[in-house]
C-alpha cells in the first residue's frame, strides 16, 4: 500500500475510535458514562507516558509525578486562589511541561535501568513534597474542590463540570486533541527521529542528531500530556489527593501501554480502556483484584510482548501509527 | 590542493594503554587517504577521535580551519564529517529505506527531500531492490553495505569508512571499489582497510600506524618501497601482489 492511502486509511480508523466514543454517550448509562470519562483521562496519560517509552525506548517509572503536577498545579489554584477553570486547568499543564523538562535535564543524562531508577526516585520525591505540604495539600486525604468553581463560562457557553455528559465529552475532546498531537508527532521527520533513538540511539548521534535535545523534547511533550491528563481530572472529579502520586499511577500507565501495544497510538486507549473493565470486573468477585492484572502483565509478555495493537500491526498493517 | 583536516598531537588513552600516542596528521581536500596498521594499532581509535565518538585525551583537531577538539559528534556530522561503523551497526528492526531515510534527513539539508536522497543513496550502492526489507534480514554483505549508503546519504565532505569490505565476496569488492571511485568525485575518503589489493587501487595516500603511532605516510608507491613499513607490517604485502 502507498502512504498517501495508508495515511487515510489509518486516520480514517482513529477517527471511527474516536466517533464511537461520542455515540456511546447515548447508550450508556450513567456508571458507565462515568467509568468512560475517567479511561479517557488515563488514556490521555497512557498517551504521553507512551509517546516517551514507545516511540523513544524511554522507560520512566515516574510518570505519577508529572500526573500529580497537573492535577496539583491546577487543583491547588483552584482551591487555594479561587482560579478559573481553563486558567487553572492551564496552569497545570504548564506545571508538567516545567516539571518535565528540569526533570530530563537531570534524569536524561541516565539511560536504561538507571534512567527508571532516576525518575522513580524523583516520583518518590514528589509524592514526598505533597506529604510535606499537608498544610497546603491535605496530603493523603486530600481537597475536595469547592461546588462553586465546577462551573465556567468558555466562549460565551457556560459550562458544568457536575454534569456528567458535559465532563464526557470534554474528556472525549481532550482525548481526540491528544490523539491528533501525539500522531503528527510521530509520524513524518520527528518520528522518525524518535524510533531512530529508541532502536540505537548512538549510532543516531553520529548521524548528526542531537539525542539529548530530542529526548529533552519528547519528555517535555510527554510530561505535558500527562499533566493535562491530571489537571484535567482534578477539575472533573473535583479531588486531588497524594494518593495519585504513587508509585502504582506511575505503574498504571505502563500496564495500559504494554497491553495495548507500545508505540502505537490506539493501543495505549485501548489497553486502558480493557485493563479498567477487568479490574472494575474482577474486583466484584474478589478482593484480590490487583492478582488479576498481574496474570495478565505475565500472560502478556509470554505471549503478546508488543501487546494486541503491536500485534495487530506487526501481521496485518505495519503502516499503523 | 587544499587541507580538509589536520590533528596536532593527538592522543588517546585508554588506562594505561596509549592507543593513539600523539598522531600529526594531515587530510588533503579531494583524495582517497587509506589508513593501514596491523589490529590494535589504533586506527578505530584515531578515526572515533576525528568524527568525536570518542573524546581525545589530548591534542587538537582542525576541520576546514576551524578547530572541532571539543565539538560534540552530532555536529561534527553536521559539519561534514561522516563516520560508517567497522562493527556493522544499522537499525536492525527497521526497513533499509529507513535506514536510509534517517541519515538523509540531516538536518543541514531540505527537509522535503529527504526521501530523494535515501533512493538515491540506495541505488548508488544497488541496495534500492532492498528498500522494504528488514533491514536485520539482509545478508552481512549487504548489511555492511547499507551501512555505507547510510554515510552516503548524509553527504557529507569526508567519508571515513571503517573496514568497509570486511566479510565481502570478490564481486562485491569489486563493485565497492567503483562506488568508493564514484564517491570521491564530490567527497574526501579517508578509509581503514586491510585488503592491500584495495588500498593498492584505490588510494592517492597511504597513512601507516602502529601502536599509536603514524609510522609513515605517502603515495602507494612509497609506502611499498619504505623499509620501516615493510618490516612492520606490511611484510605480506609482495606475497599477495604475487598470489
Ligand atoms: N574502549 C576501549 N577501551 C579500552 N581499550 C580500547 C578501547 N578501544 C580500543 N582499545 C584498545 O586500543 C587499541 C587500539 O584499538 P583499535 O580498535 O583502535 O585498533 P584498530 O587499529 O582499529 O584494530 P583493528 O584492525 O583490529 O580494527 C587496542 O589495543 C584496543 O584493545
Ligand atoms: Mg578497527
Amino acid at each position: 500500500m502507498d502512504s498517501k492511502n495508508s495515511q487515510i486509511l489509518s486516520l480514517g480508523i482513529h477517527a471511527a475510535v474516536v466517533i464511537s466514543f461520542y455515540a456511546l454517550q447515548y447508550v450508556l448509562p450513567e456508571y458507565h458514562l462515568l467509568a468512560l470519562t475517567r479511561i479517557m483521562l488515563l488514556a490521555i496519560f497512557a498517551l504521553g507516558f507512551n509517546l516517551l517509552f514507545g516511540y523513544t525506548g524511554l522507560l520512566s517509572l515516574g510518570h505519577a509525578m508529572f500526573f500529580a503536577a497537573g492535577m496539583y498545579g491546577a487543583g491547588l489554584t483552584v482551591y487555594h486562589f479561587g482560579w478559573s477553570v481553563p486558567g487553572a486547568f492551564l496552569f497545570g499543564v504548564v506545571c508538567g511541561a516545567i516539571l518535565g523538562f528540569v526533570i530530563g535535564m537531570i534524569a536524561l543524562r541516565t539511560t536504561g535501568v538507571a534512567f527508571m531508577i532516576v525518575t522513580l526516585m524523583f516520583a518518590k520525591v514528589s509524592y514526598l513534597v505533597i506529604v510535606y505540604f499537608t498544610t497546603y495539600t491535605r496530603g493523603d486525604e486530600g481537597l475536595v474542590m469547592p461546588a462553586e468553581f465546577r462551573g465556567f463560562e468558555l466562549l460565551g457557553m457556560s459550562i458544568s463540570l457536575t454534569d456528567s455528559v458535559t465532563r464526557y465529552n470534554l474528556a472525549l475532546l481532550l482525548l481526540t486533541l491528544t490523539m491528533l498531537i501525539v500522531f503528527l508527532l510521530v509520524r513524518g521527520r520527528f518520528g522518525r527521529a524518535l524510533v531512530a533513538i529508541r532502536e540505537n540511539e548512538s549510532r543516531t548521534r553520529m548521524l548528526g542528531y542531537n539525542t539529548f535535545a530530542i529526548k529533552l523534547k519528547v519528555l517535555t511533550a510527554s510530561a505535558a500530556l500527562s499533566a493535562m491528563a491530571g489537571s484535567a481530572y482534578a477539575l472533573m472529579f473535583a479531588y486531588i489527593g497524594s494518593s495519585f502520586a504513587t508509585i502504582q499511577y506511575s505503574i498504571d500507565p505502563l500496564l495500559y501501554t504494554l497491553l495495548g501495544g507500545a508505540g502505537t497510538v490506539l493501543g495505549p486507549v485501548f489497553g486502558t480502556f480493557s485493563m479498567f473493565y477487568l479490574i472494575d470486573i474482577a474486583s466484584e468477585y474478589t478482593s484480590a483484584y490487583l492478582l488479576v492484572t498481574g496474570i495478565v502483565l505475565v500472560l502478556l509478555i509470554l505471549y503478546f510482548p508488543k501487546g494486541v495493537f503491536g500485534a495487530i500491526r506487526q501481521k496485518y498493517c505495519r503502516w499503523l501509527p | 590542493m587544499t587541507t580538509l583536516l589536520t590533528t596536532r598531537q593527538l592522543v588517546k588513552r585508554f588506562g594505561g594503554l596509549n592507543a593513539v600516542a600523539g598522531v600529526d596528521f594531515t587530510l588533503e581536500k579531494g583524495e582517497i587517504h587509506a589508513l593501514i596498521g596491523p589490529n590494535g594499532a589504533g586506527k578505530t581509535t584515531f578515526v572515533s577521535l576525528l568524527c568525536g565518538r570518542l573524546e581525545a585525551t589530548e591534542g587538537s583537531i582542525f576541520f576546514k580551519g576551524k578547530e572541532i577538539t571539543e565539538m560534540p559528534a552530532w555536529k561534527r556530522v553536521r559539519a561534514g564529517i561522516a563516520y560508517t561503523f567497522q562493527i556493522t551497526s544499522i537499525y536492525s528492526n527497521l526497513t533499509v529505506f529507513q535506514n536510509a531515510a534517517i541519515a538523509a534527513q540531516h538536518a543541514n539539508k531540505p527537509a522535503d527531500d529527504a526521501e530523494q536522497r535515501a533512493k538515491t543513496a540506495l541505488e548508488k550502492v544497488g541496495l534500492a531492490a532492498y528498500a522494504s526489507h528488514e533491514a536485520g534480514s539482509l545478508a552481512y554483505g549487504h548489511q555492511r553495505v547499507l551501512e555505507v549508503a547510510m554515510g552516503i546519504a548524509l553527504e557529507p565532505e569526508l567519508l571515513i569508512l571503517d573496514e568497509p569490505t570486511q566479510g565481502l565476496s570478490d564481486l562485491e569488492i569489486e563493485q565497492f571499489c567503483g562506488l568508493i571511485r564514484e564517491i570521491n568525485q564530490q567527497t574526501t575518503v579517508l578509509l581503514i582497510e586491510h585488503n592491500m589489493q584495495v588500498v593498492m587501487s584505490l588510494a592517492r595516500q597511504i597513512s601507516v600506524m602502529d601502536q599509536g603511532l603514524l609510522l609513515a605516510q605517502g603515495t602507494p608507491d612509497e609506502i611499498q618501497a619504505n623499509a620501516a613499513v615493510q618490516s612492520a607490517y606490511l611484510g605480506t604485502i609482495d606475497e599477495e601482489n604475487v598470489a
